[in-house]
């Protein structure tokens, strides 16, 4: 539960140290949400995402922010791959080292612009099995996890000019900012106009 | 040297001349120098010019009069004059090295409870006909005295040293005070060596965390300890890196134009001085 703090207090000043536990401290107070709770819902937000997104609990930054009219959440969650489920509830499997095949179909089925509120079936947190959220301290090893996500990016993209729908690995997903789209869609009847979806995107972009 | 007029004190038809402004000193956390604070800008604004009335707001726990070294010279406080047991002249202590400052003691021996918040309005309300400037020590805390401190003041000056207990309470507090007001921080004992070895939060930092006007920043230096043990505030010692800063905030107060408070010239001096903390 404490993970997070942990994370954030690992190897720093002491006042690099004051200066954060006093902003999350505030933020608790003026949110009026203890501490552990502020992480538990960091930690089912990180948990919906991840049953459509291969994303990595670690690389994730959830954040608020003061800003005129109040307080803003803010998440930066960088995507590794889609996963391909069809259903909610089915289990997160992580991607393997077919990814660059498997993701083109993956892709269609579960756009990263799916917002969690749109499906139905879901109760936020219910379902959800929590991530594991202890990440690892050892710097290492995540660098070397990083790294390779950097090769996925990479062969992810080349499969892309080729003219697969895959997404682009890394995309950042702006949880807050992103507007609902009311389609009046349902999960996950409609893969064709999904994929067209997919497919006008990249167009518009080429 | 005349005292500019803040603009918005200039509205009162019953008087000859424009009310003063009334500030009142408080932090939330206790001990964190807003006793001090108040003495050395009272004094640096009378040595300016300004006409300055000091009231201790802290009933029950009076400390201004000797920090300011007026101890000897109360006979009557704050409740005396809120229930008419003597004029409001009889229980005013001129300083005995300006004579356009002047001081209101706190009761010592009763309670905060006992004062009137109605009655405090009126007080201060008089004392802005008569000064340019009033200045409310507010106790530690959030109650009752905290609210009879601020209930007559337009303006609020909010104290914190760079340490999470303090910042915390100072952004409890800015909670408290009307929402219209935009209080003014200044930063107290500050050590810029321990800020440049990350030992310390920043000016940056507090800033960043309570968002509020930067009035100034007061450096941690032993001259206070030595100024409040023989009563006199360092505002008036023309040596005193720290009577500096007080009187820098006097300046911006009357409108001046300050440049805006940092670490980096003082920390040049205090790394000479103090360079082994």
């Amino acid at each position: 539960m404490f993970g997070f703090l942990a994370r954030l207090f690992y190897r720093s000043s002491s006042s690099e140290t004051a200066r954060k536990r006093l902003k999350f401290v505030l933020l608790s107070d003026h949110l009026a949400l203890a501490p552990d709770v502020i992480d538990a819902m960091r930690a089912e937000l990180l948990a919906v995402i991840a049953r459509y997104c291969d994303i990595d609990p670690s690389c994730a930054e959830v954040g608020f922010e003061h800003r005129e009219q109040g307080i803003e959440m803010h998440a930066t969650v960088p995507i590794r791959a889609l996963t391909g489920r069809q259903r909610p509830d089915l289990k997160v499997v992580r991607p393997s080292a077919q990814l660059s095949q498997a993701a083109p179909v993956v892709a269609a089925e579960a756009p990263a612009s799916t917002v969690a509120s749109e499906l139905p079936g879901i109760e936020w947190g219910t379902q959800a099995p929590l991530l594991d959220e202890e990440p690892s301290d050892d710097g290492a090893e995540r660098k070397s996890d990083e790294t390779a996500t950097g090769e996925k990016s990479a062969e992810l993209e080349k499969s892309a000019v080729e003219g697969n729908a895959a997404e682009p690995a890394s995309k950042t997903l702006p949880v807050t900012r992103k507007k609902h789209q009311k389609s009046g869609r349902t999960y996950p009847a409609a893969p064709s106009s999904t994929r067209e979806h997919v497919n006008g995107e990249r167009s518009a972009q080429g | 040297m005349q005292e500019a007029q803040p603009a918005y004190a200039a509205a009162s038809a019953t008087v000859d001349r424009p009310l003063g402004r009334a500030i009142v000193i408080t932090s939330g956390k206790g001990g964190v120098g807003k006793t001090t604070t108040t003495a050395n800008i009272g004094a640096a604004l009378a040595a300016r010019g300004a006409s300055v009335a000091l009231i201790d707001a802290d009933v029950g726990l009076r400390n201004l009069d000797i920090v300011m070294g007026l101890e000897s010279r109360v006979r009557f406080h704050l409740l005396d004059v809120l229930e008419e047991k003597c004029s409001l002249d009889e229980a005013l202590v001129r300083d005995k090295r300006m004579e356009k400052l002047s001081l209101l003691a706190a009761a010592q021996t009763r309670e905060k409870e006992d004062v009137d918040g109605e009655q405090m309005r009126a007080l201060v309300e008089r004392l802005r006909e008569r000064f340019d400037y009033v200045l409310i020590d507010s106790p530690a805390g959030i109650e009752q005295g905290f609210r009879n401190a601020v209930i007559g003041a337009q303006h609020a000056i909010i104290v914190c040293t760079p340490e999470v207990s303090a910042v915390r309470d100072a952004d409890r507090v800015v909670g408290l005070l009307p929402t219209d007001w935009r209080p003014e921080l200044i930063i107290n004992r500050l050590r810029p060596a321990l800020v440049k070895k990350g030992k310390m939060l920043s000016i940056e930092d507090v800033d960043a965390i309570l968002r509020l006007p930067l009035l100034g920043v007061i450096p941690d230096a032993p001259e206070i300890i030595i100024a409040t043990n023989r009563g006199e505030p360092p505002a008036l010692d023309p040596n005193s890196p720290t009577g500096s800063a007080y009187r820098t905030i006097a300046a911006k107060m009357a409108g001046e134009d300050v440049p805006a408070p940092t670490a980096a010239p003082k920390r040049s001096f205090f790394a000479r001085l103090f360079g082994g903390l």
